[in-house]
């Protein structure tokens, strides 16, 4: 914990975070571009970012990318900030202005771009693929995890690595029969982040259908091809096959 | 020179497909094949070979998109330009195909660099044509649109 209060305490550094809060993945170059300071300046300063985990690199070829990782911040709060929040005064303000930036917050995300998407077209009906999407005994035969899924009022519990561990909790915040469903994503295993929100769209075209799939509010960077882009190319995929073929290939390669 | 892995893709999309790699290689370098499954076109003219355009056809013999493939590592990697020819915006882009093989399955990675201003339909196209090629592959049957 030291490491991320010393990295949160210079105002570069912060400007660093700011920045990669607006766009997500920029290189050293685009970083020194926003910065009054040497690019070994901004070396210096992400290497301290990126050793208190709050940023994480992604090398492409020559360069690197640098993604926004906040689990580490959370758990500080969690452990340092709202236990402090006890007090009445405070809590009442501290609400308040919650409340207010929730509001504000929620105004956003119609129009924000989600941290995650993905399209695919389906040879089925709309009744099919609505059917795959909320029926607990459809959607276990098809995922590419987990091998029991439950659903009580309006929560589903995925369980895996096995059937008794509980992996994945998502609860329906809206439901537009057929067309559109918004649930949370809450994981519940180590190092899964903390809980977003995930908003399916499904569009009828003739011979087939089109899944829309976004993910918001996550708090760890989606990197191409690994954790929540590859879970959901995974999901896809097996979904469509399961559809489409009637199979079930489970398209996991292991944990 | 710079080469494409050095530059962030606009987009990058991957399904995974039940088949042999034998299978998808082909279903991404050989014209008939590409023609059979793409959502929008029925024909289509030119393997992929280095150097060489593939020619996406209209009904009308005209021509809809030209891929010209700049680099090929066999059943693994596709590099080519990406030239629409339809609506205001015809400025060339270029494209990677990946093709990771996971036991019975295959990964197809599709990265699309530099998409101009205006062109951002492709990613859906991306999708359509994703889909159709899983499908095509898997049973036999492309997804089509009505065009």
């Amino acid at each position: 914990m030291d490491t991320i209060f010393k990295a949160l305490n210079d105002p570069t550094r912060r400007a660093l975070l700011d920045a990669l809060r607006k766009t997500d993945g920029q290189t050293l170059t685009d970083l020194e571009e926003q910065l009054d300071m040497t690019r070994f300046g901004v070396m210096k300063h992400l290497k301290v970012l990126e050793d208190a985990g709050l940023v994480v690199p992604v090398k492409r070829g020559r360069f690197k990318h640098h993604y926004l990782n906040a689990v580490p911040l959370q758990e500080v709060i969690d452990r340092w900030i709202e236990p402090l929040l006890a007090k009445p005064a405070a809590r009442g303000l501290l609400t308040l202005k919650t409340d207010l930036e929730r509001q504000s917050h929620m105004l956003d995300t119609t129009d924000t771009k989600p941290d995650f998407a993905l399209q695919s077209f389906i040879g089925c009906t709309q009744d099919a693929l609505w059917n795959a999407l909320t029926d607990p005994a459809a959607m276990q035969t098809y995922h590419f995890m987990s091998e029991r899924i439950t659903k009580a009022d309006d929560t589903y519990t995925y369980y895996f690595p096995d059937p008794k561990t509980p992996g994945l909790v998502c609860r329906t915040i809206e439901e537009t029969p057929k067309t559109r469903l918004v649930l949370t994503f809450e994981p519940l295993w180590k190092g899964g982040g903390a809980p977003s929100r995930t908003v399916f769209r499904l569009d009828p075209q003739g011979d087939f259908c089109a899944l829309t799939v976004e993910h918001y509010d996550l708090t760890f960077p989606v990197v191409p091809g690994e954790g929540v882009a590859d879970g959901w190319a995974r999901w896809a995929a097996s979904l469509k096959t399961w559809l489409e073929t009637g199979e079930t290939p489970r398209f996991f390669n292991g944990l | 020179m710079e080469t494409l892995t050095d530059i962030k893709p606009d987009f990058v999309q991957a399904t995974f497909i039940r088949c042999t790699q034998d299978a998808l290689w082909d279903a991404l370098t050989k014209a008939d094949q590409m023609a059979a499954y793409h959502f929008a076109c029925s024909k289509a003219e030119g393997d992929a070979v280095e150097g060489t355009t593939t020619r996406f056809l209209r009904q009308d013999g005209s021509t809809m998109l030209s891929q010209q493939t700049t680099r090929l590592d066999p059943k693994s990697l596709i590099e080519m330009t990406f030239e629409p020819n339809w609506g205001p915006d015809t400025e060339t882009s270029r494209i990677v195909y990946r093709i990771d093989v996971e036991g019975p399955l295959c990964r197809l990675t599709t990265e699309h660099y530099q998409i101009p201003a205006g062109q951002d339909g492709v990613r859906e196209g991306w999708a359509r044509w994703a889909s159709s090629l899983k499908s095509w592959l898997e049973t036999g049957a492309a997804l089509k649109m009505d065009v």
